[in-house]
């Protein structure tokens, strides 16, 4: 299962009011319009769409601990693990790392995240 | 628990909306995005116990449900199993001016899995409003194109 973790908490309602809808149009089409947090602040859900060979609709999942933040696809939406599918979590955590500055990627099996780590 | 009503209008008749509505067996052929098969395990008056593959917001699920139809106007379905269990739908359809009006009270409930979506339910409810609108524009092709008669 494709997954990106940080090494700290982030603040899920901060990052929601800072969130900006993301839609890329390329040879692919990603559409991630929203983000939800819930009550207690500890997950987050963002609907997103796909169109390539594959229309998929699926959530990607931010949970946060003490520790650790992590990025992950909602196991019951389960999508095809596509290379867009994977791309439009690295774009995700892109905004987490664009707002905050502090955070680092700490583990990861996204090879085009593996790209983003580099760079930190 | 989350309860809403839904209202569509439909250039259909009352009794043609109801019908393709209430056609279990052919409803995935209707409504092939969301409803991926439908298999009638037992039918005894007019409840009919239906084992259906559905997809809905990217999900897809295996679930049990109870569908109860009363002619000449309403249909209950009831969902038996699976992280949806205990949700309804109950059904009305009424004839209007140039054609029908239907309306759908939802309860949703989400268990185990789909617990998560307890947050996200005015989302749920706009996408449940979709499929509404995507019902009765594929029941109104469905009809043109004649498989059905009034």
């Amino acid at each position: 299962m494709p997954h990106i973790v940080f090494d700290k908490k982030i603040n899920l309602v901060e990052f929601s009011k800072k969130f900006k809808p993301i839609f890329i149009k390329k040879e692919f089409l990603i559409k991630i319009s929203t983000i939800f947090v819930d009550k207690d602040s500890l997950s987050a859900l963002l609907p997103t769409v796909i169109i390539s060979k594959l229309h998929q609709e699926f959530f990607i999942e931010i949970s946060t601990s003490k520790l650790k933040t992590t990025i992950r696809l909602l196991p019951i939406s389960n999508p095809k693990k596509t290379n867009e599918v994977k791309e439009s979590m690295m774009l995700v955590a892109r905004q987490i790392l664009d707002n905050y500055n502090n955070f680092k990627i700490t583990k990861t099996n996204i090879t085009q995240v593996k790209s983003l780590m580099a760079l930190q | 628990m989350k309860t809403f009503i839904l209202k569509r209008h439909s250039s259909l008749s009352q009794k043609t909306i109801f019908n393709l509505s209430t056609d279990i067996e052919n409803f995935n052929i209707i409504m092939p995005n969301h409803f991926k098969s439908l298999e009638i395990i037992e039918q005894i008056d007019n409840q009919i116990t239906v084992f259906e593959r559905i997809q809905f917001m990217g999900i897809k699920l295996k679930i049990k449900t109870k569908h109860v139809i009363i002619k000449p106007n309403i249909h209950k379905v009831f969902i038996l199993t699976g992280p949806m269990k205990g949700t309804k739908f109950i059904e009305t359809y009424v004839t209007s001016k140039n054609g029908s009006d239907i309306f759908i009270e939802v309860n949703l409930t989400f268990n185990g899995l789909m617990k998560v979506f307890n947050f996200l339910e005015n989302y749920v409810a706009k996408k449940m409003s979709v499929v509404m609108n995507e019902f009765i524009s594929s029941a109104e092709n469905f009809h043109s194109k004649n498989i059905y008669s009034q």
